[in-house]
């Protein structure tokens, strides 16, 4: 009986560890699964982008960044937040767009996606980080 | 009962800890190591697959970029130079995949085979891609492999590799006069699937501008069909009608990824070179004589073919007398060969060199000129002359077959081919063109002094003639000569400077012409080689001297304009020196006719140079001349033009003097206009065009051997000239 009693002790003790426990591991978890869906999102988003080609005709506009917003803005899911960051590695030019709650963000995930263009010789870095404001 | 109940409640309470315990665990880890396993893994994936999707882009970037230059740019086709440029782009693609996902990244380049339309194209280790092009089926083909590492996501020795292709095959061309159109039929394939979607590649379509002929005009797409399997039928507008069996067209296909690639419906054009020299030549010496021309091993005639297919040989040109081919595209000159034939069977590659010729007007004639060698890395253009030789060492050879054509490999490049020939520049003393029997020195403004004669020439451009192999001096050879200065004869002589063009142009320059090295004379002045003055108001001289490999002849092809009156004693077309060595010359006498059966024949006149007597002179010179003995024989053949010169401007005259001034030994050859003896007047306005030919042979100091050289004269004269006509295009 002695030993029963021992374990029951031993099973109060470690279901009291796991009720503590989950306090802090559930938003933990929670975290992951935002920031894997982020990073997830984010590398869809950059490898549709590249290839799909639209690099290439963006690069013949203009105003590159701001179809750049107009497309990315078109592919994210709704309620993120994006950076977008497109790297010429021949010119080392770079071209960049943002949304205005970006720097909010208390979680972001950066997907980097390497995009060789051959019709107009190029080989673009894009890096696209998407964000979403948590908590309060 | 209560031992079974006891030891049933320790089982679960065990099983309940386990699970607890397990519980624990996997809580403890995830407390303490958040998500690494998934973020390595989701990293690792989207990680390695977009370097793996982009190393076929960069792959298409460096073929659409060198397919595209290639296809497009005149004379960039140079797919090493491409290859460099590759390697610097994939170097840099290795970098910035390093440094943006940490990856190391090693590319490969191993040798790969690519079936296409039932055949094998290869890409040879380290070549990264290849362009095989130009024929009825082309291809542009790429393959490379990575072994990719990340190692802070553990990953090592990921192999990734990429093949690119685009590759058309011509099957069938049709046409209808009737509606005016043409189809191809045609299979796409590319990166070794079968195209389904037109909108992924743009096709364009030349075909010959036949009023225009060697010019291309694109053609209307007016529709495509899709038959499956890559199969297209692409109709066009208008008919292009059937010209030796094929429909010429071009067609260039570009991808979506910028890959060019460009067929042709044509691979080759087959003719047919034919001697029009007689199986004999005769000549009046005490009776009838004849020399049967069974073998003839120095009748090799150096042709130029110009891109409409016209044969030209020394200042004469000869239309293609059928109906002309479809043109030789532009292609670079570098893949472009041309093999020989004597019976269509066996095809033997042959050497040929490429020139620059054009039009001039030079005092209000329109004569053609080499401008330069071709640069063989440029499209073959309406420019560009192909110069071949075409040999019949035998008197039953009358007609030989050429074949052009072009290698599909992009990579093919220009034939280096042996040759004797060389330009030795190397001034003060030597600026010679050498060939295994002519060392020609070049006497001009640059080099006024021929080595071992001691006779400044002031500038005057000359030909120093001289042994090949003992370097010994014969001394020069005068092109046109006019007027006496006191008693000294030839006074006003061409001055200027022969500019020589030994090798090909741009970034072939380092590759010898192996046929022919040409010298050209472009002057307005004369000069006085015994003063050294210099003056503009005699005559313009063009010349154009070859020295060319395998033969025993150099033409001169010359045009002279007098742009003012003049008067004098002598007038040269030709003297040439002989440095004292040859014994006996000849010369064939044109006027002195004899009628024998109805017919006429030229008198052949042989003398010795013995005796004391410095110069004499003969009449009714004709188109062959020669001096030997001692070893060598040296003819002159003039052309008919030049014959016809002689008697249009003067009085003509064969004649040799046997001293140079000095008592230097000359025994010469030369033909004059008039006399030295004769005031001679020629006025200005007065044009004329011909050339003359220098043959060596060997000789001894026997009577008759002019004979040796008098069986090649016909060969350069205009009603022998070879002729040429189209057989087959292929």
């Amino acid at each position: 009986m002695r030993a029963l009693e021992l374990a029951l002790i031993v099973v109060v003790l470690v279901l009291l560890y796991v009720s503590l426990s989950m306090r802090t591991i559930a938003p933990k978890l929670s975290l992951r699964n935002d920031y894997f869906l982020l990073k997830e999102e984010a590398y869809s988003v950059a490898r549709v982008i590249a290839d799909s080609r639209t690099l290439s005709y963006l690069m013949t506009k203009e105003n590159v960044e701001d179809e750049l917003k107009v497309i990315v803005t078109a592919l994210v899911p709704a309620n993120r937040e994006f950076r977008v960051k497109i790297i010429d590695t021949i010119t080392n030019e770079v071209y960049f767009c943002e949304t205005t709650n970006f720097k909010d963000c208390t979680l972001v995930a950066t997907a980097v996606v390497i995009y060789s263009d051959s019709i107009n010789n190029r080989i673009y870095l894009i890096e696209l980080s998407l964000g979403k404001i948590t908590g309060g | 009962m209560k031992g079974q109940v006891t030891l049933i409640s320790v089982v679960i309470i065990s099983i309940f800890l386990i699970s607890l315990v397990s519980i624990a665990i996997m809580h403890y880890y995830e407390v303490h190591n958040i998500g690494s396993i998934e973020v390595k893994t989701i990293a690792m994936a989207e990680a390695i697959e977009s370097i793996k999707s982009d190393l076929k882009r960069i792959l298409a970037l460096v073929i659409a970029n060198a397919s595209r230059t290639y296809a497009f740019h005149p004379y960039e086709h140079n797919l090493t130079k491409f290859r460099a440029y590759a390697l610097e782009y994939l170097k840099k693609w290795v970098i910035t995949t390093s440094t943006k996902y940490g990856a190391v990244v090693e590319l490969k380049y191993p040798e790969y085979v690519y079936q296409f339309a039932e055949k094998d194209w290869l890409i040879q280790e380290n070549y990264i891609f290849k362009l095989y092009w130009y024929k009825r089926v082309a291809v542009s083909i790429g393959y490379i492999e990575a072994n990719i590492s990340i190692p802070h996501l553990g990953i090592y020795n990921v192999t990734a590799n990429a093949l690119v292709s685009l590759s058309i095959s011509l099957i069938e061309v049709e046409h209808d006069y009737g509606k005016n159109v043409t189809w191809i039929l045609m299979n796409a394939s590319s990166d070794g699937y079968p195209v389904s979607d037109i909108t992924g590649i743009n096709v364009t379509v030349l075909y010959p501008d036949f009023d225009r002929y060697g010019y291309w005009v694109e053609a209307e797409i007016v529709n495509t069909t899709y038959l499956g399997y890559g199969l297209w039928n692409v109709t066009i507008k208008p008919y292009v009608p059937r010209i030796w069996g094929v429909i010429p067209l071009r067609v260039y296909v570009v991808d979506h990824r910028g890959i060019v690639v460009s067929p042709l419906t044509y691979e080759a054009i087959v003719l047919k070179v034919i001697k029009n020299t007689p199986d004999k030549v005769v000549y009046y010496d005490d009776g009838y004589r004849t020399i049967l021309r069974t073998t003839t091993p120095d009748e090799v005639y150096t042709v130029e073919l110009d891109w409409k297919f016209s044969l030209h040989f020394l200042l004469n040109e000869i239309p293609l007398a059928t109906q002309p081919p479809p043109p030789i595209p532009p292609i670079p000159v570098k893949q472009l060969r041309i093999y020989s034939s004597n019976d269509l069977t066996n095809w033997t590659l042959t050497p040929f060199q490429s020139e620059i010729w054009k039009e001039i007007t030079w005092h209000n004639r329109d004569i053609d000129v080499p401008v330069s060698p071709a640069n063989p890395a440029y499209w073959f253009n309406e420019s560009c002359r192909l110069v071949f030789q075409v040999k019949y060492p035998v008197v039953n050879d009358r007609e030989k077959y050429i074949m052009i054509t072009w290698e599909s490999d992009c990579d093919a490049d220009l034939i280096d081919w042996p040759t004797s020939l060389y330009f030795d520049y190397n001034l003060p003393d030597y600026k010679d063109v050498v060939s295994e029997t002519f060392k020609i020195e070049l006497i001009d403004v640059e080099h006024q002094v021929m080595r071992d004669y001691g006779f400044n020439y002031h500038g005057v451009a000359a030909l120093g003639l001289r042994e090949p192999e003992t370097d010994e001096a014969y001394g020069p050879a005068n092109i046109h000569a006019f007027g006496k200065w006191g008693n000294k004869l030839g006074a006003w002589r061409p001055y200027g400077t022969w500019k020589v063009f030994s090798t090909y142009a741009g970034e072939y320059s380092w590759v010898h012409l192996p046929i022919r090295v040409f010298a050209i004379l472009n002057t307005t002045k004369v000069g006085n080689v015994y003063t050294g003055s210099v003056r503009s108001d005699y005559y313009d001289t063009f010349a154009i001297l070859y020295v060319i490999n395998g033969t025993r002849y150099a033409p001169c092809l010359v045009h002279i304009y007098w742009k003012y009156t003049k008067t004098d004693y002598g007038f040269w077309m030709f003297a040439c020196m002989g440095g004292g060595r040859p014994s006996k010359y000849m010369y064939l006498k044109r006027q002195e006719y004899v009628r024998y059966r109805g017919y006429v024949y030229n008198v052949s006149k042989e003398y010795s140079y013995s005796g004391s007597w410095s110069h004499r002179e003969y009449s009714y010179p004709n188109f062959f001349c020669t001096h030997w003995g001692n070893g060598i024989g040296r003819a002159i053949f003039l052309s008919l033009s030049a014959v016809d010169a002689l008697y249009d401007v003067g009085d003509p005259v064969f004649a040799v003097t046997k001293w140079a001034p000095g008592w230097i030994p000359q025994h010469s050859l030369e033909y004059e206009f008039k006399s030295i003896y004769v005031r001679i007047r020629v006025y200005s306005g007065t044009y004329y065009k011909y050339w003359f030919v220098i043959y060596m042979y060997q000789a001894s100091n026997d009577w008759g051997e002019w004979k040796k050289a008098y069986v090649y004269s016909v060969m350069f004269l205009e009603p022998y000239a070879p002729s040429i006509e189209v057989i087959e295009v292929q």
